[in-house]
């Protein structure tokens, strides 16, 4: 009979006979993967939450505004429009993906060709819009000066082609997270200010007809944080993929590793449940997953795939290949657009390219690029069905970024 | 290491070199001993390393790099174990270093019911048992690192202790060769 100490002592040293250094192979080869992969920033917006006493009526307005938020994102849905995730301030947007603003999903026929309009004042980091009742759209996203982040926020209309820049004052380095429009016409600003366990939570509104920004709640001091219950599930581990919302209420978590993606998670908020299941390896350096017409999930990365809610399978398809996707989009006819880059091992200038999916035969078929618009990341939907392409500025502030702007018409 | 951690959460790909050389070492440690595989323990490393760089923007504190790093570690190496599905009957056979023990209390015997009975264990009962007894973390910093409630921990703990122990003393105990060579 072994004692407590004996067993620890055993326990131990069998533990010490194992290897203690990592091969020096196995470290350059993690070295040669960092050369080659981005660095993803996915900011976590949470509700503003205050202090019992003094926060209860905040927490009612936000509530909501939450709620009107989802209301009229309902009705919306309610009219005929193609099913997309619907747009949270808790949730913020994946960097690069147009799909969690309120921007229409449906681009009239595309000739694949692009035409520079006017540039913004600034280029900006993630840069996200949201249409606006009256055909213009407001193109938000973070400045770098510095060390210190600043919000921009600029008013693109899409009659004449113009940006024009809206005043927006905020102390210290504050990051813009998200952007939702509410039900009337306002857009409801969710920003960070400060850095890591310092950081505080900012609700600010625009104001369409004063073109203005003001205080979410009337007060101008910075809200408290949430409290530091996740968004997501323990174990969903979300890589390079945002979640996308089933029809039924599930949420479908696509996990990764390096370069490949084996696992999914199925969230069912009914239960609480996490469940995992197999998918397809789907590569490239980043993807994006968007609900189709019919309810099945598109996820298309190096290599692409239909999820089947129903009978929780994937379906593999032929991609158009290794791709840095920005933007997947629904034309009148049933298929999708799909734009982004081309991975910089297949393409180093990265040209932006525009794909059409069918969903009947699940085929990519190429449009023109533009090699103009080398830098342009972001991709959004204008009212009339043309597509705003936005240039942008690397997150790390490496480069200085390049504030352009194309259409694609 | 806070400036270099900074540094790298920038972007800066060099010093996230500095990072993985300094941390390569004791992360590949804690992989082996939960995976048993080198191979795949490799993987894991390699895996972990790069979810690192890919996601440490979105670190909250940078002076818990190392320990955010072990998490990543213990995550792929559960990916691993599960990619894996004839995981069992792969185990390569681990090199092993020098003599038992200073004081000798690690006999054969005790290693191979070690190894027998650590293989039965599932991958989470593994990684609470060397970050325990091989890290030296305390339930409540494995609880921490793994993202689960601390009596989950103690549970798997005392279960994975339970198993190797009884192992051992079966091992010990006269007449029951287990499949052994006499």
């Amino acid at each position: 009979m072994t004692t407590d100490r004996e067993f620890d002592r055993i326990a131990a040293a069998w533990l010490d006979l194992m290897p203690d250094r990592a091969p020096d192979r196995v470290v350059a080869e993690v070295l040669e993967d960092v050369a080659l992969t981005p660095q993803v920033r996915r900011p976590v917006v949470r509700l503003p939450q205050v202090a019992p006493r003094t926060g209860r009526l905040l927490l009612i307005a936000a509530t909501v505004v939450l709620g009107l938020a989802m209301i009229g994102a309902a009705l919306l849905l309610a009219g005929g429009r193609p099913t997309t995730p619907l747009p949270s301030p808790m949730a913020s947007p994946a960097p690069s993906s147009s799909g969690a603003s309120d921007v229409p999903n449906e681009v009239q026929h595309l000739a694949g060709i692009v035409k520079p309009v006017g540039s913004m004042h600034v280029p900006l980091m993630l840069p996200q819009a949201v249409g606006l009742s009256d055909g213009s759209l407001l193109v938000g996203g973070t400045v770098m000066n510095g060390d210190a982040y600043a919000p921009h926020l600029e008013l693109f209309n899409p009659a004449t082609e113009a940006f024009t820049a809206i005043p927006l004052s905020t102390q210290g380095s504050t990051q813009l997270q998200s952007m939702v429009k509410l039900a009337d016409g306002s857009v409801f600003l969710g920003l960070q200010q400060g850095f890591q366990n310092s950081a505080k939570q900012i609700a600010l509104v625009f104001d369409r007809a004063s073109s203005s920004v003001r205080p979410a709640t009337g007060a101008s001091q910075p809200l408290e944080p949430a409290s530091q219950r996740p968004l997501l599930p323990p174990g969903a581990m979300p890589e390079g993929y945002p979640p996308v919302a089933l029809a039924d209420g599930r949420t479908l978590f696509l996990t990764r590793s390096v370069d490949d993606k084996e696992w999914a998670n199925l969230y069912n908020p009914a239960t609480g449940g996490l469940r995992t299941i197999r998918a397809p390896l789907i590569g490239g350096s980043q993807g994006l997953a968007a609900t189709m017409p019919d309810g099945r999930i598109l996820v298309v990365g190096g290599d692409a795939a239909i999820f089947d809610p129903r009978t929780e399978t994937f379906s593999v398809l032929a991609a158009p290949g290794a791709v840095s996707l920005a933007f997947i989009g629904w034309l009148k006819d049933g298929s999708a657009l799909l734009a982004g880059s081309e991975s910089p091992v297949v393409s180093p200038d990265r040209v932006p390219r525009p794909w059409t999916f069918d969903p009947a035969t699940g085929v990519f078929t190429p449009l023109s690029a533009s090699a103009d618009a080398s830098t342009a990341g972001s991709w959004f939907v204008l009212p009339d069905g043309r597509v705003l392409m936005l240039g942008s500025a690397p997150l790390d502030g490496s480069a200085p970024g390049d504030a352009r702007a194309w259409i694609l018409h | 290491m806070r400036d270099t951690v900074e540094q790298a959460m920038r972007g800066d790909r060099e010093a996230f070199g500095v990072l993985v050389r300094l941390t390569s070492d004791r992360m590949y440690a804690v992989a082996t001993r939960i995976l048993r595989d080198s191979q795949l323990a490799e993987d894991a490393l390699q895996s972990a390393l790069v979810t690192a760089w890919r996601q440490l923007p979105t670190l909250r504190d940078p002076d818990r790099f190392e320990a955010w790093v072990r998490k990543l570690v213990v995550h792929a190496c559960y990916a691993e174990a599960r990619r894996r599905s004839t995981w069992t009957a792969n185990i390569r056979v681990l090199p092993i270093d020098g003599p038992a023990g200073p004081d000798e209390i690690l006999s054969v015997a005790n290693r191979d019911a070690l190894d027998r009975a650590f293989r039965r264990l599932t991958v989470e009962h593994r990684a609470v048992f060397v970050l325990h007894h091989h890290v030296g973390l305390s339930l409540v910093e494995i609880a921490e690192t793994l993202g689960i409630p601390a009596g989950t921990a103690r549970s798997r703990l005392h279960y994975a202790t339970k198993t190797l122990r009884a192992a051992i003393e079966a091992d010990a105990a006269p007449g029951v060769p287990e499949g052994r060579m006499a």
